[in-house]
């Protein structure tokens, strides 16, 4: 923000007392990322032009005008493009020219040579871009926001909640709003606090375009670290039980983990053909169970990345729960059972170890899991999808499209109860055993916590700070 | 890819016989050139129209985003009508109103009137603005929807697929809003649409390209659907609006055909659809407009069609669940071109030519004696003409010698089986789906029919209707040959209504009026038809349900009195009363199609309003003559055959070269399957003519009856009467690689598609070195070596091409057979090149 303004302010002083030059990195890639690269970018791009890495952007497409003709913008293809008076020449085409402010920047950054400040130049742009600065939060909502991400604090007195470029603390007791924490991504989807309660991890990002992993302090939300970024939102993040990594599972279709002490990328996994919707770590922090709309759960190594296993369970041919189906939610319980649960009319509470001895290729595995009952299934009704999926105190909670929430015992597999009350599909579930409270979020903004031993609302708010009324 | 025109000719100078088919005809060149001369320049329509029509006559703007799109119509004194809504200006009276571009606008309520003014003349439209200070969201169902299927975000290919496309999924053209708002809103966790920021919604950033996104860029900013789908989300991406009135009907304007004449080759359309509460509204810009034939007409983004070259086409339009189609002719004048007298045997050759000399096409001349004769036999009973009959007609000089045979033929036993045998294909008359005996009772059923010429409304109600055990009733083999519910709401849809109704069983037609709806309507006639093995019963209960509604479903055309009767009684007689909108039209161009190998509507099974039939007059002229002569087949057969249109040259001339649809020219086809068999077995001397085959018959059904006990004589009288050595003349098909390899359908589908006329390499085969050639072959030397040379040479020729051969054929012929040391193998030799030649394959 603070470039373009000198930048603006450089179009109108003499050249020879103009401020720093704008570098490529910082002033120039993001422009030709949120602008220029899905119509230049893969095999398909237009014109034969790419510019999805720093070596392509200089190389001249089917015109054969060369793009960057460092200290002269003039006869630069890439900048005259920008400013070209005949629509079928100015890009991007049939849309909004660039702002003034991003092509002076352009043609400033040629002016001044047209340098590579980054140090890998076949990098895809995207990888290498800085953290996004987030604006902030409305002042007040006009409207509630989806509740897509919802935590307790460790202590259960604090229900942390995913807004619109904020973080919102809301007394779970009463449903006061306690603080706000500003400047995060515009989406949060995933939320979850530190052991000791100070930091809160959270998964979000710009749908499409842009996703991150982000650690903050809980009362303030300043940003430490920020894992990514991601080529579209992160669903779903995940501490380690040891608190030194975390894992992120995106949209992007990859899971990735990350070391919290530098922020380095430790492994990533593009084993997924969807996004990747939840990660888990089993009790002991031995594996990451991973989640897709592939209709597949994969187990990884949490260390390593590696695959253990793939859970198929969401992509029957044999009775019962037969069909093919969309993942969106998986944990662990403390005894090592995982539980995943999206399409369909049941959560599936399985074992890794034993999904990885039983699989494998055999063509009469699916029968075989049937007889041999691997599967466990804890059942319900209902017509749409579940997206929440929690577990704690041996009770395992589920909701979604259906619009209540489902609390089943772990070892019956029995259905204990149903939470009704909301009016709209729930995205987000959080369990707080010790105080024996659920809450869930939904699309219309409304939180509701309940009692888990009685089944009692406790409060229930619109999560939407300056909601009029 | 190989196809029949690179073959090459065994008899090298037969190809310039071949040659000249698809030649200049000299005799049409000189009657061409005596009319140029005394060609007169056309009187140049005046510039100023008579009178001047502005649609719609009175505007009503009752909204704050209304818009009224005005078309103004100039009618001139020559009678054309032209679009001049470009050269109109408008002055609105008061500042309620202001006109764009040819468009009405609100700016306040008010009454006003515009001035449209167009040369000298100038009109008053009253208008009527209101609800100015109210509100105006975008509505989900009406406006959203239409947009997302203007944009090609819903069509079948993209997000309309079931399965949809990159995990976002939309119904197929919005015929489900609720799967719809669902995709939209809240599935893809919520990631589609941002109350928030709307411009940055997924569902704009994509086809907008601001994301990469694999169906491309689909939406430009400027895009009126831009603004209706980021209002639509600012507003709070609503869908809850199911209690809005419904579209109930589409009215486009100009209606249904219109006519562009160079140089004045565009018109404006109007679309205003009609709701169910009594409203109207303007769509034009909503409304997605799609065009049959892109070389022929264009339309831009503000619905103006232009016509790019001569031609005929449909613009449809489409609004939700509605189709309204516009059919134009364009037409430019062609230098040299002067439409001559010509002589028109009846009302079939006086449509054809309005047609052409409208689109200024010139027919091609009549055909020789020998084409015309063997076209008619091949087309009426699938066989070559007897040779001896070739060479007695060549050689007759009555004028009427044509209609004489054609009514000779029609009355013909062989007749009645052909037909019977191409209508058979598409009631799946096979042995393994009706076996013990009944595809041959279904099949003699309707040769039976055909023989009789059973009116046809009776054929149809015969078999629609049928009840009882189907080795008795042959008809009742209708049910059992199409088992499921579904298949015999298709069949009978697509036999005798020409639709395709088939997408209609999962989701509205993406390119017709078909609802669901109307699917289970007409499935409901069938619901209550029972089949307990070989026997078809009729319960007095039974119903359909709409899938996704449920509600149950009143069956189609026209319900039964006594809610107990049998459904099918009443549904036949609404579909062959007279006026019904499909049984006439649909059998006289089935009827079309197989004498010209193209209907007038193509394909003769998709009947549409986008699919508009070449020559609209000439189908209802022949659906009305039909229903008048009491549906009388074989009468519209002779009406055909006796036309100018159908006794055409193939040879083309400049002026329609170009012409595949308006039967210009006859059309070269290759023989069917069945009949290349019998004419190559004919022409080897291998199958006797059926002329004879009658005598033989009688001789063997007198040895017959006089030696019952006698098997042989039993058999070869049954083998006999059931025509079983001709392919074309059996009850059921054999099945044999021969007939297959040229496309001989399976009778496995309802749709005439099913027989397929490419040219493949097997075909090539088969008649290089097949084995049905070989054995024909072996047979011919012993057929025509008994004979001198000059009588060898020609009947041969007569047998094959129901000519004489020409002299130079004559004198290669003989020293062929001269140089040859053995005779039989010259024999099959010249016989292999005769059936390989093209135009002893084609029809023509």
């Amino acid at each position: 923000m603070n470039r373009l303004l000198i930048a603006l302010l450089a179009m109108l002083v003499p050249t020879s007392v103009r401020a720093a030059d704008p570098a490529f990195l910082p002033d120039v890639a993001p422009v030709m990322v949120s602008r220029c690269v899905s119509c230049h970018g893969g095999t398909k791009a237009r014109g034969e032009y790419k510019l999805n890495t720093f070596e392509n952007l200089l190389k001249p497409g089917a015109s054969d005008a060369k793009p960057v003709v460092p200290g002269k913008p003039e006869e630069s293809e890439l900048y005259r493009r920008l400013v070209a008076t005949d629509p079928k020449e100015r890009m991007p085409p049939g849309d909004d020219p660039l702002t003034a402010e991003e092509i002076a920047v352009v043609k400033r950054w040629i002016a001044a040579g047209g340098k590579f400040d980054g140090t890998d130049p076949v990098a895809s742009l995207k990888s290498i871009l800085p953290p996004r600065k987030h604006p902030a939060a409305p002042e007040k909502y006009p409207t509630p926001a989806p509740v897509c991400a919802i935590a307790f604090s460790p202590d259960g007195k604090e229900l942390t909640v995913g807004g619109v470029n904020e973080v919102t603390i809301w007394d779970a007791t009463n449903g006061k709003l306690l603080r706000r924490l500003p400047k995060q991504p515009a989406r949060i989807h995933s939320l979850a606090y530190s052991t000791d309660g100070k930091k809160i991890l959270l998964g979000g990002g710009t749908v499409g375009e842009y996703g991150e992993a982000a650690l903050i302090d809980a009362t303030n939300g300043n940003r430490e670290r920020v894992f990514g970024p991601f080529d579209d939102l992160v669903l779903s993040v995940a501490f380690s039980p040891d608190g030194k990594s975390i894992a992120a599972g995106s949209a992007d279709r990859t899971a990735r983990s990350y070391r919290i002490a530098d922020g380095t990328e430790v492994w990533r996994s593009s084993l997924h053909n969807d996004w990747v919707t939840a990660v888990a770590y089993s009790h002991g922090g031995k594996w990451l169970a991973t989640s897709s709309k592939d209709r597949t759960v994969k187990v990884l190594d949490a260390a390593t990345g590696k695959l253990f296993t793939t859970y198929n369970g969401h992509r029957r041919q044999f009775s019962p729960h037969v069909g093919q189906l969309e993942v969106y939610a998986v944990a662990f319980d403390s005894t090592g059972t995982a539980y995943s649960v999206g399409a369909g009319l049941a959560v599936r509470a399985w074992n890794p170890v034993k999904a990885h001895d039983e699989n494998g290729s055999a063509a009469d595995m699916e029968e075989r899991f049937k007889n041999v009952g691997h599967t466990r299934y804890l059942e319900y009704k209902g017509e749409r999808p579940s997206f929440g999926l929690v577990v704690g105190g041996g009770q395992v909670f589920s909701a979604g499209g259906d619009k209540v929430v489902r609390q089943h015992d772990a070892a019956s597999g029995k259905l204990v109860r149903e939470y009704a009350g909301h009016a709209d599909w729930i995205y987000s579930l959080a369990v707080h055993p010790a105080t024996e409270r659920i809450a869930s979020g939904a699309f219309d903004g409304e939180v509701r916590i309940c009692d888990t031993k009685t089944g009692d609302l406790v409060v229930s708010f619109k999560a939407a700070p300056g909601l009029a009324k | 890819m190989w196809n029949w025109s690179q073959r090459v000719d065994p008899l090298a100078e037969r190809a310039d016989h071949i040659k000249a088919i698809a030649a200049f005809d000299p005799n049409e060149a000189h009657s061409m050139f005596c009319t140029i001369l005394l060609a007169a320049t056309l009187a140049a329509p005046t510039d100023v129209p008579n009178r001047v029509e502005v649609y719609p006559p009175k505007v009503t703007l009752a909204s704050k985003r209304a818009a009224v799109q005005l078309v103004v119509t100039g009618h001139f004194a020559n009678g054309e009508t032209r679009d001049l809504t470009r050269d109109a200006t408008f002055t609105p009276s008061a500042e309620s109103v202001e006109v764009r571009g040819g468009v009405a606008f609100p700016k306040k309520d008010g009454k006003a009137e515009i001035a449209v003014k167009v040369g000298e003349q100038t009109l008053k439209i009253p208008v009527e603005v209101s609800g100015q200070t109210n509100p105006d969201p975008i509505r989900f169902r009406t406006e959203t929807l239409a947009v997302l299927t203007r944009h090609g975000c819903n069509a079948g290919s993209c997000h309309g697929s079931p399965e949809g496309k990159g995990g976002f999924r939309l119904s197929l053209f919005g015929y489900d809003p609720l799967i719809d708002a669902e995709s939209l809103v809240r599935g893809g966790l919520n990631r589609r649409v941002d109350a928030f920021s709307p411009a940055d919604s997924l569902a704009l950033k994509k086809p907008l390209m601001r994301v990469p996104h694999i169906g491309g860029k689909k939406l430009n900013k400027t895009d009126l659907g831009y603004r209706v789908l980021l209002d639509w989300i600012a507003e709070g991406a609503k869908t809850n609006d199911e209690k809005q009135a419904a579209c109930v009907k589409l009215v486009v304007y100009p209606g249904p055909s219109r006519i562009l004449r160079s140089p004045h080759m565009s018109q404006q359309l109007s679309v205003i659809a009609n709701f169910a509460d009594g409203t109207t509204r303007d769509v034009t810009t909503l409304a997605t407009i799609e065009v049959s034939h892109k070389e022929i007409l264009s339309v831009s983004d503000s619905v103006l069609v232009t016509g790019l070259k001569r031609g005929q086409g449909a613009v449809s339009v489409r609004y939700l669940n509605h189709l309204e189609s516009v059919h134009f002719t364009v037409t430019e004048d062609v230098p040299g071109f002067v439409w001559p007298s010509l002589p028109e045997t009846n009302f079939v050759d006086q449509h054809v030519h309005a047609k052409l000399k409208q689109l200024q096409v010139m027919p091609s001349g009549s055909c020789d004696d020998a084409t015309f004769l063997r076209r008619v036999y091949l087309d009426l009973t699938g066989l070559l003409p007897p040779g001896e009959k070739a060479k007695a007609f060549l050689a007759e000089t009555a004028k009427d010698k044509r209609s004489k045979v054609i009514d000779e033929l029609l009355e013909s036993e062989e007749f009645a089986r052909y037909w019977a045998l191409r209508t058979a294909d598409l009631l799946r008359v096979n042995a393994k789906t009706l076996p013990e005996g009944r595809a041959e009772l279904f099949a003699e059923f309707l040769i039976d029919g055909y023989r009789k010429n059973t009116p046809f409304d009776k054929v149809a109600t015969e078999i629609l209707t049928a009840s009882g055990d189907a080795t008795k009733v042959p008809a009742a083999n209708y049910f059992l040959a199409t088992p499921v519910l579904e298949d015999l709401a298709e069949t009978t849809a697509q036999l005798f209504m020409g639709s395709r109704v088939n997408c209609a069983k999962c989701h509205n037609h993406p390119f017709e009026n078909w609802t669901q709806e109307d699917y289970y309507s007409i499935a409901a006639v069938f619901v209550r038809v029972k089949k307990a093995g070989k026997v078809v019963t009729v319960t007095p209960t039974g119903e359909t349900k709409h899938p996704t509604s449920g509600k149950t479903l009143s069956p189609f055309g026209a319900g039964a009195t006594d809610a107990k009767a049998d459904r099918r009684i009443a549904f036949a007689a609404w579909l062959t009363k007279p006026g019904n909108p499909f049984f006439a039209r649909v059998e006289v161009n089935r009827t079309w199609a197989r004498l010209f190998g193209r209907g007038i509507v193509h394909p003769v099974d998709d009947f549409r309003s986008s699919n508009p039939p070449a020559i609209p007059d000439l189908l209802d002229s022949l659906a009305v003559e039909f229903e008048k002569s009491g549906f009388d087949r074989k009468q519209v057969v002779r009406l055909i055959c006796n036309s100018q249109t159908y006794q055409r040259s193939t040879a083309t001339n400049k002026f329609n070269e170009e012409d595949e649809a308006l039967f210009s020219h006859y059309p070269i086809r290759r023989l069917t399957a069945e009949q290349m068999q019998d004419a190559i077995g004919y022409t080897a001397g291998s199958l006797v003519p059926p002329s004879e085959l009658t005598i033989a018959l009688a001789k063997a059904e007198k040895d017959a009856t006089a030696a019952p006990n006698d098997k042989g004589k039993q058999a070869a009288f049954k083998k006999l009467r059931a025509r079983t050595e001709y392919a074309t003349q059996r009850l059921t098909p054999e099945q044999s690689p021969f007939l297959m390899a040229f496309g001989q359908p399976k009778r496995e589908s309802p749709c005439a598609c099913e027989r397929i006329d490419e040219p493949t390499v097997d075909q090539a085969l088969q008649l290089l070195n097949g084995p049905l050639v070989n054995g024909r072959l072996t047979g011919a030397a012993g057929e025509y070596a008994k004979f001198a040379d000059a009588e060898l040479i020609e009947r041969l020729w007569l047998a094959a091409f129901s000519r004489m051969p020409t002299e130079a054929e004559r004198k290669k012929v003989a020293e062929h057979l001269k140089r040859s040391e053995n005779r039989p193998d010259a024999m099959r030799d010249l016989v292999w090149a005769i059936i390989n030649t093209r135009e002893f394959l084609l029809q023509h």
